[in-house]
């Protein structure tokens, strides 16, 4: 602990991870970006978990045995797309030379916004909806993570670049620790994970599942 | 335009950047980070060089000036007791604050706070203080723009990487269209280019300070 005027501070990842004040956040893991027959499989920008879904898994239970809490965050659109600002449009426009039929991907209510059934939620566990990538946007993450005692976060799953970094850097800016697990993450395209993570690094801290999963059971 | 809904939406570079919603944001462009006598960037406590933007940013803050463009500036502040540190940042940089030999850069009125002499604000200028790297998080950099009518940023500067990601990313999901010049964008080492670019592209509309000085017609 560093105790700094009066505040006592979690230092090492022990103290930060510690399962009285630390949350799991099971980041998207929906069928219309990772499953067959999702949105993303139909064109072509299937995320492949097969390596990252075991460990995530794994992490999960070590959560739910040692009571730390867990909470789902889901991308959610709306089918007449009302939740997209001037600037989505205008890229959804572009890329679709126009906006006659155009689809969403995790439409709210549909079973591509479902997660997939490894990582199910429990009746008890939050599930928070976003409009946005970063899961703090104008979201009720802040206010269940506070109202929890929450000072650290454990973010798995997909979307890396997207979601991950945005969300593990607003976490820092409100003042939790963000501990992400690189064995747990995919980015949305391959490619992007060496960038999402040196960005991830600079506002948390990246570290092996496994570890996490040890300091828990300890 | 894109009519869409009632909305009327911009589509061109032309269009997204009309003087009359557009403003000019001049991020971290301080003594500390930049000039002699600074105190450096906190990671690395050296000054860097960033000449090669310094001509094209005055230019770009010329013309624009000549449009009735808004000019904002936007600067990291510290105080020499780090009140405005959260738990995380205290404990990622404790060794160096408690060392009195760590010289606090940017701190509140100080030289190394104000921006370079090249380019400097005039009256009427609109200059926003951040606590934290995303320059939308808690400040009233959202409310100025809001309230002076703007839809669209061109953000120049240095700390690519560090402050202007986030800050896009950020202003992109609050509904502006976010514009980076990249002959007037510096990251703070210059290792962070390629991977600070990246994360921008996919925000942000990618053009030069030449193109929009063109597409104003000066």
């Amino acid at each position: 602990m560093i105790k700094y005027q009066n505040r006592e501070i979690p230092e090492t990842l022990d103290e930060i991870l510690q399962p009285s004040h630390t949350a799991l956040i099971i980041h998207e893991l929906l069928h219309d970006f990772v499953s067959a027959d999702g949105f993303f499989d139909k064109t072509n920008m299937r995320i492949d978990i097969s390596k990252t879904l075991p460990p995530s898994v794994r992490l999960l239970k070590a959560a739910r045995r040692n009571n730390v809490k867990v909470i789902y965050v889901r991308f959610t659109t709306l089918a007449d797309l009302s939740n997209l600002n001037d600037p989505m449009i205008r890229k959804t426009y572009e890329r679709n030379n126009g906006l006659e039929g155009v689809i969403q991907p995790v439409v709210e209510g549909t079973w591509g916004w479902e997660n997939i059934p490894e990582v199910s939620p429990l009746p008890n566990e939050s599930i928070v909806k976003k409009l946005r990538v970063d899961c703090f946007l104008q979201t009720n993450l802040d206010l269940i993570l506070r109202s929890n005692g929450i000072k650290s976060f454990v973010i798995l799953g997909v979307g890396a670049e997207r979601g991950i970094v945005p969300t593990v850097g607003h976490g820092m800016n409100l003042g939790y620790f963000g501990v992400v697990p690189e064995d747990c993450i995919n980015a949305t395209s391959p490619s992007f994970y060496d960038t999402a993570k040196r960005f991830i690094g600079r506002y948390g801290t990246l570290v092996q599942s496994e570890k996490i999963i040890n300091i828990w059971d300890a | 335009m894109i009519n869409y809904k009632g909305r009327v939406i911009p589509q061109t570079l032309k269009e997204i950047i009309d003087p009359k919603y557009t403003a000019l944001i001049v991020h971290e462009m301080l003594n500390d980070f930049l000039k002699p006598g600074g105190v450096g960037t906190s990671d690395t406590e050296t000054i860097v060089d960033v000449s090669s933007i310094i001509p094209t940013i005055a230019n770009l803050i010329k013309v624009a000036r000549k449009k009735n463009v808004r000019i904002v500036y936007v600067r990291f502040t510290k105080y020499e007791d780090y009140h405005t540190w959260n738990d995380p940042m205290i404990s990622k940089s404790y060794k160096k604050i408690i060392n009195p030999k760590t010289p606090v850069s940017t701190v509140d009125g100080t030289w190394g706070h104000q921006i370079i002499d090249e380019l400097a604000p005039q009256e009427g200028d609109i200059i926003v203080n951040k606590f934290r790297t995303d320059s939308f998080f808690q400040t009233n950099l959202d409310m100025m723009l809001r309230s002076n009518g703007i839809k669209t940023f061109i953000m120049v500067g240095f700390g690519a990487e560090a402050g202007q990601v986030p800050s896009i990313t950020h202003g992109v999901n609050i509904g502006y269209f976010a514009v980076s010049p990249t002959d007037c964008i510096h990251p703070t080492d210059i290792s962070w280019h390629d991977d600070a670019l990246r994360m921008l592209s996919d925000w942000s509309i990618m053009t030069t300070s030449t193109e929009i000085i063109e597409s104003w017609g000066a």
